[in-house]
């Protein structure tokens, strides 16, 4: 199927709308935040403390008078950052692996999907806290985690593809004319599992924001002062009796991003297995 | 089929072996003298020269690790730091609690999760079944301790009816118990129990184009009928599995809720035990849970070639 037809297809499909309003919402408070701020993220002002929505605070302000919404706007560059670095490690490293296990079969895969089902025996964010456990709390050790934990679903996504193409007609043709498996797998078979990947990154997206911000929340993710959503969760929970909407503007910011990766890898898997 | 099932327990073997290799492996890759990592940079050297000894840290890896699974089948998983306590016992402590609500969550999951997705497979596309199916699509999308806060906000500080934190055993009052877990079990499960929904939904609407169900009603039996007792069996099959996975869900998501609630259970020491760099407690809280996952998922992949014969021929 071409990229223009799978893009008219998207733009009449409901949950890619939907999706990509609300990414591209905060999309836009993060361009918007290199650019200008309300106020400095960081400037504490102990007069105005949890202080409700206003003309002067959009959002309101937190336990110590920072604008709650140039918060938002910084805390959105630490979900995409590390949502998309976590979407990369996986898809090179669990896209790798789960190449080599799919077309090569046998032993090889067989060692590759064991090791893939004992890392499926973490649950949740266990591997990742026992990663950062181990290598200390930082942004990088944060996102190597992650993006340990996302191997799984980008190998078996790629694994099962290639198990589908590896003996199709095509790619005997290509064999018979000499290609070698390289160029069978980069060239003849990759182009073809493309949309998976696609729609396997956004979800993973959607799970590495999640994950970061419960992460953050325990306080084993993102460090303050850095605003990220899991922390101002986590702070505002702590002043819910005084300023009960203040839990809701980060459980907000997190369900937007995570629902509108979701929404849009649903709607593009819906649109790509129909065009088959 | 008895060769069947040596297979499955020969695989479970070396996922169980795999798991704690992994576990053991990863904290021997620490950076820099664990033993200093534990005590801190301006600790006395007396103190971590006895600590090295402790851990055996001057024994080659191979043997510790011998010894580590050597301990582990007799049940110690070595001394906790922070608490002066075998690490066993801590984990033994906070597992009742983990557990209580892991079931709580698993009977809402599945008196919320097999119903409406057999209702829905039927009425997904009238429109007074819209606001179930966007319901369920919020449970696909919004994070259990957002979803968390916002139950904590209506009915713990709005309506006051149940607590927002805090643990009462069962033992010492049964209801304050219930009301403890209910929060928190309604967050786990309005997740999983979306998950839940979108498989029975779609198994059910596949097991009614098969065959069977078309000789069934040609032979006129009434509809009611073909549900009950043909299709829901063969549709309840895939769920199994599904289920399985719901427990590696329930306890992911318990590691975190717990933390929201302050339920003194295995999710809340996993947090403790790494803030407190205890590294005996982390590494045995973390093969424990991944046994647990380990042993639910053989259970079940026993349980359904028991209910689905085929299985086992594959």
């Amino acid at each position: 199927m071409r990229v223009s037809t799978i893009f008219k297809k998207c733009l009449g499909n409901r949950n890619f709308i939907l999706g990509s309003s609300m990414v591209g919402l905060m999309v836009l408070l993060m361009v918007v935040g290199f650019f200008y701020m309300p106020y400095d993220p960081d400037a504490m002002d102990t007069e105005h403390t949890l202080e409700f929505f206003s003309s002067q605070h959009l959002l309101g302000t937190d336990q110590f008078g920072r604008d709650v919404l140039s918060r938002i706007m910084e805390g959105t560059r630490v979900s995409f950052l590390v949502g998309a670095l976590t979407v990369v490690f996986g898809l090179l490293v669990g896209g790798a692996i789960g190449s080599l296990a799919g077309y090569y079969g046998g032993k090889v895969d067989e060692v590759i999907m064991k090791l893939i089902d004992t890392q499926m025996a973490f649950p949740g964010v266990l591997l990742a806290l026992m990663l950062i456990a181990v290598f200390g709390n930082s942004i990088q050790n944060l996102i190597l985690a992650l993006g340990v934990m996302s191997i799984p679903r980008f190998a078996r996504i790629s694994r099962s593809g290639f198990i589908k193409y590896r003996d199709a007609e095509f790619i005997k043709a290509a064999r018979s004319r000499g290609a070698g498996d390289g160029r069978i797998i980069f060239l003849h078979i990759l182009p073809n599992i493309v949309p998976e990947l696609i729609v396997t990154s956004s979800l993973g997206f959607a799970g590495a924001v999640m994950s970061e911000a419960g992460l953050s929340y325990l306080g084993l993710g993102i460090q303050p002062p850095t605003p990220s959503f899991g922390k101002m969760l986590s702070e505002a929970q702590g002043e819910i009796l005084k300023a009960g909407w203040y839990v809701l503007v980060p459980a907000l910011a997190i369900t937007l991003l995570v629902m509108g990766f979701n929404l849009i890898g649903d709607a593009l898997q819906e649109v790509t297995e129909h065009g088959r | 089929m008895a060769k069947y099932y040596i297979r499955k327990v020969a695989g479970f073997l070396v996922t169980l072996f795999l798991v704690s290799l992994l576990t053991f492996a990863v904290f021997q890759i620490l950076p820099g003298n664990p033993a200093l990592v534990i005590l801190g940079v301006d600790a006395d050297p007396a103190q971590i020269q006895q600590l090295e000894d402790e851990m055996g840290l001057d024994k080659p890896i191979p043997l510790r690790f011998l010894e580590w699974v050597g301990g582990l089948l007799r049940g110690d998983l070595g001394t906790s730091y922070r608490y002066h306590q075998p690490v066993s016992q801590l984990i033994g402590n906070a597992f009742g609690v983990t557990v209580q609500l892991a079931v709580f969550a698993l009977i809402l999951t599945a008196l919320v999760g097999i119903p409406v997705g057999i209702w829905l497979s039927h009425h997904s596309k009238k429109p007074y079944a819209l606001p179930v199916s966007m319901l369920s699509q919020l449970g696909l999308s919004v994070p259990a301790f957002c979803f968390s806060v916002l139950l904590i906000n209506i009915f713990s500080v709005q309506l006051g009816w149940l607590p927002s934190m805090g643990y009462t055993p069962f033992s010492q009052d049964p209801v304050a118990c219930l009301k403890s877990l209910t929060l928190p079990s309604v967050a786990i499960a309005f997740g999983s129990a979306a998950v839940l929904i979108r498989y029975v939904k779609v198994s059910v609407i596949q097991q009614e184009h098969q065959d069977y169900v078309k000789t069934a009603q040609s032979k006129g039996v009434p509809a009611r009928k073909i549900l009950r007792s043909h299709v829901l069996r063969n549709s309840l099959i895939p769920v199994l599995t599904i289920f399985g996975m719901t427990i590696t869900d329930v306890l992911g998501g318990s590691i975190i809720i717990e933390n929201v609630f302050s339920l003194p259970g295995i999710g809340k020491l996993v947090s403790t035990s790494i803030n407190s760099r205890d590294l005996p407690l982390i590494q045995g809280l973390v093969l424990y849970l991944a046994i647990i996952v380990v042993v639910c998922n053989f259970l079940v992949d026993v349980l359904y070639s028991v209910i689905d014969p085929r299985i086992r021929l594959k």
